[in-house]
């Protein structure tokens, strides 16, 4: 067996082996690297950086533990831009998961950084069943849809509520989404019919589906993946509104070797194919 | 027949065709009857939750029952389903005592067993599961991803140009070029912003609008009463 042969029928356990160990190296020694802001990005800063000081900005969580490391990031960013520019912030979720992820970075960032108050500063309403029903049904009426928040009270008896009737009195929408229910849903049911403006962060693998609404313009910008959201700690970094690069720089050394070491399989593993092709059409 | 027939069928048919004159006619009472029937979606939708756990329960049974293989796996999920709902049905499951927490908030509470199992038991799970992809797309990718035609081949260079534009350290390969200008096009980051701006933009575009087609072209069947599958007929 020459060694094209044997590249071509190389064990498995030998790229799990290099693509763990091409994550967890950088991992555990991470290292800095110049990263350029994507006009997308951009895009997200200057929708956020338009909104006056004090406006309602409606997040909603539509991603669960096995996307966290690709979400999470941007939304610890985005909420402590949201909480340093004080702004009353309504949280929901069309994801049972949501519920959970919204509550950890709730209480890391609302709670344990900014000290900000529950149902002046902010509001969990929580999970609602229904997927995009539940984003038309907003627009009628929070307080139908979410009659309690998510220590069983009355959604209408906080002053954050007060003057909230429905998506009208929204003046931004941020969804961060790892897939259906999400951006795309925002987009159709809310920030389209009722000319409200909105941005996302989802995942790397959203992109895709979530770009012709942000070309059309229905959509302003996008953080995609963890290089989106290392890309938004840059641009808030440089703008002065964070002190230190997040959780989202920190996984994109491991994220570069990784599909660096990927590309790498990729190529080996055509060359040797093309080799072989060419022996057996000589033979 | 009437039961299983028209009843549903006129149900459908009403409904469909008020929601739909709902968007035109705003005004009560119709307006306000659109509004209802969403309500009735988010009633309908927690309901299914309850048909989806009976057939997970049915499901697993059969194959403990029948001793198929891997039927020790379906014991595990049934375990692990009836631990979960107790937990989370039963709003004085909770760590240490004092707490009275009102139905249905106790999930969101860290001192809840239920919170405790979705953190500590659900999160690594779901996490690890997800983690395991990397490994099985690099194998795949290594194995699959052939240039055996032009198309393979269009794919295999889109591809391999988003996977290293996207990253910091892939984009240093074509950091040498100008920032600006016409030699400025062809820096990875440029590049791959313009793969899934235009290629993949207008073929999503292209995916959405059929797909849009499709769902108007099967409503309009489902409310003229043509498409009759959900009644389980041909």
């Amino acid at each position: 067996m020459d060694l094209f042969e044997k590249i071509s029928s190389l064990d498995r356990r030998w790229i799990f082996l290099v693509i763990a160990l091409s994550i967890l190296i950088p991992l555990l020694f991470p290292f800095t690297q110049p990263l350029e802001v994507s006009p997308d990005v951009r895009a997200v800063y200057e929708a956020l950086a338009a909104l006056p000081e004090g406006s309602t900005v409606l997040c909603s969580f539509e991603y669960g533990p096995s996307t966290l490391p690709e979400v999470h990031p941007m939304a610890r960013s985005v909420m402590r831009y949201l909480f340093q520019r004080d702004h009353k912030v309504i949280v929901m979720a069309l994801w049972p998961d949501g519920l959970f992820m919204s509550r950890d970075i709730l209480d890391e960032i609302a709670v344990g950084e900014y000290q900000a108050e529950y149902g002046v500063d902010y509001i969990n309403l929580g999970y609602k069943a229904g997927n995009e029903v539940v984003i038309k049904s907003i627009a009628e009426s929070f307080s139908r849809t979410y009659p309690v928040d998510t220590r069983g009270q009355s959604t209408t008896s906080w002053p954050i509520m007060h003057g909230i009737e429905n998506l009208a009195n929204i003046d931004f929408i941020f969804s961060l989404s790892a897939g259906y229910p999400g951006t795309v849903e925002w987009v159709q049911y809310a920030a389209d019919p009722y000319n409200k403006p909105m941005t996302t962060g989802c995942t790397a693998v959203q992109v895709t589906e979530v770009v012709p609404y942000v070309r059309s313009g229905q959509c302003a910008g996008i953080l995609g993946g963890l290089a989106g959201a290392a890309e938004f700690e840059v641009l808030l970094m440089e703008k002065g509104w964070l002190t230190e690069l997040g959780a989202g720089n920190r996984g994109m050394a491991a994220q570069s070797v990784a599909h660096l070491v990927l590309v790498a399989f990729i190529i080996i593993g055509n060359v040797a194919f093309y080799v072989e092709r060419r022996r057996q059409r000589k033979f | 027949m009437l039961l299983k027939r028209w009843i549903p069928l006129f149900i459908l048919v009403f409904v469909g065709i008020l929601t739909l004159i709902h968007w035109f006619v705003p005004h009560d009472p119709i307006g306000s009857l659109g509004r209802d029937f969403s309500q009735f979606f988010d009633i309908i939708a927690s309901f299914a939750i309850i048909l989806g756990a009976a057939n997970l329960l049915k499901l697993q049974s059969m194959k403990i029952s029948q001793r198929k293989k891997g039927w020790p796996f379906n014991l595990v999920t049934i375990i692990a389903f009836a631990l979960t709902a107790y937990v989370g049905l039963n709003w004085h499951s909770y760590f240490g005592g004092g707490h009275n927490y009102l139905a249905g908030t106790h999930v969101n509470n860290p001192d809840s067993h239920f919170f405790w199992v979705w953190w500590y038991v659900f999160t690594p799970l779901s996490a690890t599961m997800y983690a395991l992809l990397a490994f099985y797309v690099a194998s795949a990718s290594y194995r699959a991803f052939r240039a055996r035609n032009v198309e393979a081949t269009v794919l295999l260079v889109a591809g391999i140009i988003i996977m290293i534009g996207r990253v910091p350290l892939g984009q240093q390969f074509t950091a040498w070029l100008p920032d600006s200008g016409f030699w400025s096009i062809f820096r990875l980051e440029r590049l791959s912003d313009w793969i899934y701006s235009y290629p993949n933009g207008a073929g999503q575009r292209a995916i959405m609008i059929g797909i849009a087609l499709g769902v108007v072209s099967t409503s309009l069947r489902l409310i003229l009463g043509i498409e009759k599958s959900f009644l389980g007929e041909e």
